[in-house]
């Protein structure tokens, strides 16, 4: 609760900061990240609930919570040069990536579909000017544009859904054993059921559309690539974050109440991991295909929630942290090498390991980690999952959803064959760019290096994660 | 513990030295492997007892142990794997590559991870080493590769990845559905009572990723190419070592599942691995570029390896065993001796090399032990396993093993034909070029025909050291009790 506080403060200070100097925006807002991330300690061993049963913050939203901060303090600490795009602007850019932060630790502790809203408002609309704050860019315009049309159709169906259940149930609090649950829904006969499971689908399409899952991903590609790097590492990362703990708190909490809506999810579970495999394969542009493996990294999300059982949270955290973190490195590797060639494809990352050995080793990393490759932390996210589903399948007496995970083994093979792409560009094939890509900042290199160590030794410490989540 | 820790320090080191310091070094990390392995060895009791090295609770949530032990099988594998290695680094010291810090730490971490595939005792350690032994030989196969290696190793990667992730399914399924007590611990999924029909899908995995590793037949597309295209030291650490994590699988992590799933599977698994060895024979014998060739009659060998221990008898485990040691140690030699030809002559295609023995008698010789070996001649280390894998199949399914005796015929055909045409015949005026053999050469080449006279001589040792641990094995194989 006070980290959200401090997240909220740091940006008002950001903006008024940025109009005494714009050099002093940078420092301040990582400095009030930082100390964010410290108050999140605090907020681990205090957990609060709001007494009008807005919002709770237990041990696992605060760890989700620090999470996200982790990820926006990375960002926007290692953002001197991606940032430069934005001029003298930059600390209006700063301000809506913590506003859009805030809105994130909303999602993460909402216990009132009002929250929910609320959350997914304040998350989205800063995202949306930040989509196009690149401004002389005609993609970041039409990235902009894109992504609020869509967005704001498909918030107003969440905005719909959340109406038919209060409907339905005359309730907006979930969670708990509270009478005034909307789970209660058996109180109200008639069409109530009819009118409830509506408002869950039009919910689930509004919620699925921030994660871009299938078949909702279509605003994804564009947006992802005409936006600025910063914002589209954003995007990847922190909004991801917040759609899937969103999702998971809403239907683990409801349960699915029945059959049909599990069936519903696994299946778009699994289009998203083909549509985003499949489409991922033939791009020429790596910011692309960092877009289409999003898709399919929602869709082994999803197929984590499909077992419909709390357990999975720890799991999705993990997850999600080595997703994040991998997405991050290579993101700013990106952005270091596309800002100087001046072109995102993956001809431009050609021989890069001859020049600087370092970040392509570095970036290579992350990528086996993507692509799910032991003993790295991605492979034990998509591990943790599969053996979640196994076991609950095992267990289930309809066989459950090992079959999906099957897909899933398929589509993680597949996607070798575009994660390898830039593996292949930069180290076995001769550079052909004619752009001289200087060497990255030492400071900047040090942390993509401990980014990458953590990859490494996480697995090391999933036991430990795991007791936090449950403590 | 050390085996697997002295490679992984010595190739961390490598970031920092340069040139030929870290070619002595690499070596300095071998040679104290090796002499590690053979301390291990004497100190073994050849009882066929499993010595536990390590055992710490790693993810307890998810039941994974990280576990290490060995017996007389995983014993022999590491005297494979820390005996090729040395002489893989003496294999490219004249290469350009073979002073690379990268492609030496590269091999030192394909050995730490080969070292923690025959000693892991977890499925999913097992699966994690397995699959960071990949990792090393891709880049090695890639960066130093020749025409179209990208799209070759590539294919290589995906390839095995894909049968890999089926291995994982399996194991997943064996433990979520087994009634294993204590996780993924081999014994305890060894014991485990499982579905039959589960089984048969847990064991299709396994028999996927390991038949694809060998490779067994139709699975092999992916070989010929990668061995051709990868550099030598590469194609030895392929060859030589990382196939044999396929059949190290089939007997340890495959065969439990088999009581639950029933012989015909078996059966019809042999008959892949004869139709293997006769197509690789056949297709050897046509081939021009002597790599392609080694590489299909490496295909060949293979197959009557995995047709030995598909008859789960204790003559073919055991056959099998020491044919691996000594299918190592050939198809090393053979690579070996292409790469000497290959960097004085600067090709690799029979129809332009003749009477190389003129110029180079003592490397005739050698080649002539190796090529021997090969081919199974009596009083060579070929003879020995390959004679009681021919006799096991035979044992199990007559017609089967009177097809895959002819491997032995087929051997004599390719090898010697490649013998005739680069070593004898009249000499031709290219081989000025064929300077004397160096040191490192030398004493590489002449360890390998050490040993194949050795085990040819007096295989005893060798059969001793695994012969308990095998039959402890079956025996353990043969308590499973089938769910009814």
């Amino acid at each position: 609760m006070i980290a959200l506080v401090t997240v909220l403060l740091t940006a008002i200070i950001t903006l008024f900061v940025n109009l005494v100097n714009t050099k002093w925006s940078r420092p301040v807002a990582t400095i009030g990240l930082a100390i964010a991330l410290g108050v999140c300690f605090y907020d681990f061993s205090n957990p609060y609930e709001d007494a009008s049963e807005m919002l709770y913050f237990s041990h696992a939203s605060t760890i989700f919570s620090g999470l996200t901060i982790l990820i926006g303090l990375i960002l926007i600490g290692l953002s001197e040069y991606s940032i430069t795009y934005a001029g003298k602007n930059r600390g209006d850019v700063y301000a809506l990536m913590l506003f859009s932060i805030c809105g994130a630790l909303i999602l993460f502790a909402y216990s009132n579909l009002l929250m929910l809203f609320l959350g997914v408002e304040i998350l989205s609309i800063p995202l949306y000017v930040l989509a196009g704050s690149d401004k002389d860019n005609l993609a970041s315009n039409e990235s902009s544009l894109k992504y609020f049309l869509q967005g704001a159709f498909a918030t107003g169906i969440l905005l719909f859904g959340i109406a038919l259940i209060y409907g339905a149930s005359g309730s907006f609090v979930i969670g708990g054993s509270k009478a005034n649950n909307i789970i209660n829904y058996q109180l109200y006969t008639g069409g109530g059921l009819t009118m409830f499971n509506m408002g869950v689908f039009m919910m689930m399409f509004g919620l699925a559309f921030k994660i871009a899952a299938a078949p909702f991903h279509f605003w994804s590609a564009d947006v992802y690539e005409g936006a600025p790097d910063l914002i589209t590492a954003f995007m990847a990362t922190v909004v991801k974050t917040a759609g899937i703990v969103a999702i998971s708190i809403f239907l683990l909490s409801i349960g699915f109440l029945n059959k049909q809506w599990e069936m519903t999810f696994a299946i778009m579970a699994g289009l998203s991991l083909i549509v985003g495999n499949f489409s991922a394969l033939k791009q020429m542009s790596f910011k692309r295909t960092l877009a289409y493996s999003s898709i399919s990294h929602a869709g082994y999300l999803m197929l984590g929630i499909t077992i419909n059982d709390p357990i999975i949270i720890p799991t999705l955290l993990f997850y999600l942290l080595a997703y994040s973190i991998s997405t991050l490195v290579l993101m700013i590797g990106m952005n270091w090498v596309a800002g100087h060639t001046g072109k995102h494809d993956f001809t431009a990352f050609n021989g890069l390991a001859k020049k600087h050995p370092v970040l392509a080793g570095l970036m290579a990393v992350a990528m086996l980690s993507m692509a799910g490759l032991p003993p790295l932390s991605g492979f034990f996210g998509k591990y943790f999952i599969f053996a979640e589903v196994f076991n609950h399948s095992a267990l289930s007496k309809d066989g459950g959803f090992w079959w999906l995970v099957l897909v899933a083994a398929i589509n993680s093979v597949i996607s070798i064959y575009y994660y390898f792409r830039i593996i292949i560009a930069m180290f076995f094939s001769p550079a052909i760019s004619e752009e001289e890509v200087p060497a990255m900042p030492t400071v900047n290199l040090f942390v993509l290096g401990l980014m990458c160590l953590g990859l490494l030794v996480a697995p090391l410490f999933a036991t430990q994660l795991y007791g936090l989540m449950f403590y | 513990m050390e085996l697997i820790l002295i490679p992984l320090f010595f190739a961390a080191v490598q970031f920092f030295v340069k040139g030929r310091t870290a070619s002595w070094l690499a070596l300095a990390s071998t040679l104290v492997s090796l002499g590690w392995t053979i301390c291990m060895i004497s100190d073994y009791a050849m009882d066929g007892s499993t010595v536990n090295l390590v055992d710490v609770e790693w993810l307890k949530f998810a039941g994974i142990r990280f576990t290490l032990a060995y017996d007389g099988i995983a014993l022999m594998m590491l005297l494979l794997t820390n005996l090729a290695l040395p002489i893989i680094i003496l294999a490219s010291w004249d290469r350009s590559y073979g002073q690379s810090p990268l492609y030496l730490g590269l091999s030192l971490l394909m050995q730490a991870a080969l070292v923690g595939v025959f000693l892991a005792q977890d499925g999913i350690l097992f699966y994690v080493f397995w699959e960071l032994a990949l990792i090393p030989i891709y880049f090695i196969s890639a960066i130093w590769g020749g025409e179209n290696k990208n799209r070759i190793t590539l294919k290589f990667f995906i390839y095995t990845f894909f049968g890999s992730i089926f291995m994982l399914v399996g194991l997943l399924l064996w433990k979520s559905y087994g009634s294993s007590t204590n996780g993924f611990a081999w014994m305890s999924l060894v014991q485990s009572q499982i579905p039959s029909d589960i089984a048969f899908w847990a064991f299709l995995g396994f028999a996927l990723a390991f038949a694809i590793k060998l490779p067994l037949f139709p699975f092999h597309t992916w070989q010929p190419d990668t061995y051709t295209v990868a550099p030598a030291g590469g194609t030895m650490l392929l060859s030589g070592i990382m196939l044999k994590m396929g059949l190290f699988g089939f007997i340890k992590w495959a065969l439990p599942l088999v009581p639950h799933v029933g012989e015909n599977m078996m059966h019809f698994l042999s008959v892949l691995a004869v139709i293997g060895i006769v197509y690789g024979s056949i297709i050897a014998i046509k081939q021009n570029d002597m790599k392609r060739l080694v590489a299909f009659s490496s295909m060949a060998h293979v197959g009557l390896i995995a047709a030995g221990i598909f008859t789960q008898s204790l003559e073919g485990i055991q056959g099998a065993i020491i044919q691996m040691l000594n299918h190592g140690i050939t198809a090393i030699g053979l690579f070996f001796v292409i790469d000497v030809i290959e960097r004085r002559m600067e090709t690799r295609e029979l129809t332009l090399l003749s009477g190389i023995a003129k110029v180079a008698p003592v490397f005739a010789v050698m080649t002539l032990i190796l090529v021997m070996g090969s081919v199974a001649v009596p009083l060579t280390n070929g003879f020995v396993g390959e004679f009681i894998l021919l006799k096991s199949v035979f044992d199990s399914n007559a017609t089967l093993g009177v097809i895959a005796g002819l491997t032995i015929i087929f051997c004599a055909v390719y090898l010697l034909r490649m013998v005739q045409f680069s070593l004898f015949g009249p000499s031709n005026a290219q081989n000025e070029k064929f300077t004397p053999l160096t040191w490192a050469e030398g004493i590489g080449l002449g360890t390998l025909c050490f040993f194949v006279l050795w085990i040819g001589l007096n295989p005893d040792p060798f059969f001793g050291l695994t012969e308990r641990s095998v039959s402890n094995l079956l025996s353990l194989f043969n308590a499973i009790k089938v769910m009814p």
